[in-house]
């Protein structure tokens, strides 16, 4: 009877479109490559300490049997670490950022900060959120990926 | 004016905000929240969510940073006693940390410095000589504390002379004196965390010089308390207490009647009979007859050594060593007893 229920829970959802997300945190570690040049690698985040750069990936999954549209994923730079400047990426997605805690959202070039009565260019340090619309409708079945980098305090 | 004047407070303001994070403390964790929204097309007005987690902890970063308040050479004059370089030690790791503090002699320099020792800062401008002596200090993050290094300059040195010595501050962290940076030290973070070796694998080493600019006099004292001892209370200053009284007398070039001459302080007696006069450098070792030669109080003998009661306001210790023909060391001994 319990299992009869709980499948029926599920049955609208899986009859639209259903997506997943993955985050991941790894350390990003220099590592000098064969030919002298020094290549970084992300690797599990064990170790890390302050000063330390780490890489987030959220990966994105249609489950569903539709497309998912206006597909829009945040996410708040964590406590503790700063933003990299330039460091997020993802296929097909415009990136804006927010220096407010997330209320309004703009593109780097366009955002400012005040700061005892001085209005000056926001700096990487300032964001506390990324956004990244993406400007595909991800499909059933389909998955991607967006990613970005943080420095540890 | 008004703008020359605002420029450096800019610059300053930037230059804070661009290194001026605290640390993370160890042991915090760092959590990751991503949230996605999307529509259906077969539902458009129906905004959905959904979002996913990641942690990790930030583990103990060991590190430290070392400044000395002098960057030429410290002048100092052949023979000087207590001279001080101080010390600055941050700890810029994340979590508390012992360092262990040593000094060590330079190598290709012309002479070593003597009688090092590490004090530790008591909050006081300056050395004064009551500071406690420390071979370890505890840091929190962020917490930097004033280390004075104290030593001696030989008196045979000449100018130019350069003695080099190294300050080493080094974690005390099993594992991290030997260490390199990057090691991991598996469980040795605060709170069971692994600690990781910053700069200079958990330690830092301040050099510093010392140069003779100038030599020493012809005859160099020096007085130092050897010991003070109650006969039943231990190593305590109280009336009854025996003062032990050394002078080295350190004669740099030819001289002719040297006289070494001592009056008491106040409130203490000259125990008869006590003093003592040895050939060379015995400084900081107990003299006895059997290391030195004892002098009777009288001024009639042959002898170098003779008190005298009632000169000075409380008694005078006198050496007569006459002419000395060459450079040469005399350490002088007596007691005396807290009134």
């Amino acid at each position: 009877m319990r299992t009869l229920l709980l499948a029926f829970a599920f049955l609208p959802a899986l009859a639209m479109a259903e997506v997943s997300l993955i985050t991941e945190a790894f350390k990003i570690v220099p590592v000098q490559q064969a030919d002298g040049s020094v290549v970084e690698e992300w690797q599990t985040p064990e170790k890390v300490v302050p000063g330390d750069k780490v890489g987030y990936r959220i990966s994105y999954n249609n489950n569903g049997k539709e497309a998912a549209e206006g597909v829009v994923i945040n996410n708040p730079v964590p406590a503790e670490t700063i933003y990299i400047a330039n460091s997020a990426t993802g296929a097909n997605s415009t990136i804006t950022y927010s220096v407010d805690g997330g209320q309004n959202y703009g593109k780097a070039s366009e955002l400012t900060v005040t700061a005892q009565g001085n209005t000056r260019a926001a700096k990487a340090e300032d964001y506390s959120h990324i956004r990244w619309m993406l400007t595909q409708p991800v499909e059933a079945g389909a998955s991607g990926k967006v990613e970005f980098k943080v420095r540890i305090k | 004016m008004q703008t020359i004047k605002r420029t450096p407070l800019l610059l300053a303001g930037m230059l804070a905000s661009a290194s001026g994070w605290a640390a993370t403390s160890v042991g915090t964790q760092i959590e990751n929240t991503a949230t996605a929204t999307y529509y259906a097309p077969s539902d458009a007005t129906s905004q959905l969510t959904v979002s996913s987690s990641t942690a990790f902890v930030v583990q103990e970063k060991i590190d430290v940073a070392v400044t000395s308040s002098t960057t030429n050479a410290l002048e100092v004059q052949a023979g000087s006693t207590a001279q001080v370089i101080e010390y600055t030690i941050k700890n810029t790791g994340n979590g508390d940390e012992t360092f262990d503090l040593t000094v060590s002699n330079g190598t290709g320099d012309a002479f070593d410095v003597t009688n090092v020792k590490i004090y530790l800062d008591d909050g006081v401008p300056g050395f004064q000589g009551t500071e406690t002596e420390v071979t370890q200090i505890n840091l929190t993050p962020e917490q930097a504390t004033k280390i004075f290094v104290v030593v001696d300059i030989p008196v045979a040195q000449s100018i130019d002379d350069i003695a080099n010595i190294e300050f080493n501050v080094t974690s005390a962290t099993p594992g991290a004196a030997a260490g390199n940076q990057g090691d991991i030290l598996a469980g040795q973070g605060d709170g069971g965390t692994d600690a990781v070796l910053a700069n200079n694998a958990g330690g830092a080493i301040k050099a510093s010089s010392y140069k003779v600019t100038a030599t020493a006099g012809l005859v160099v004292i020096t007085k130092s308390i050897l010991s003070t001892e109650h006969p039943t209370l231990g190593s305590v200053k109280v009336p009854g207490s025996v003062v032990t009284y050394q002078i080295l007398v350190q004669v740099t070039a030819a001289v002719n009647n040297l006289r070494i001459v001592d009056d008491l302080p106040l409130n203490l007696t000259y125990d008869a009979g006590s003093l003592l006069l040895a050939n060379s450098n015995l400084a900081g070792t107990p003299l006895t007859t059997t290391n030195a030669s004892g002098n009777t109080d009288s001024a009639a003998d042959a002898d170098a050594g003779r008190y005298d009661a009632n000169a000075g306001s409380n008694g005078r210790v006198t050496f007569v060593l006459g002419n000395q023909a060459a450079a040469g060391d005399y350490t002088i001994q007596f007691t005396a007893t807290i009134d």
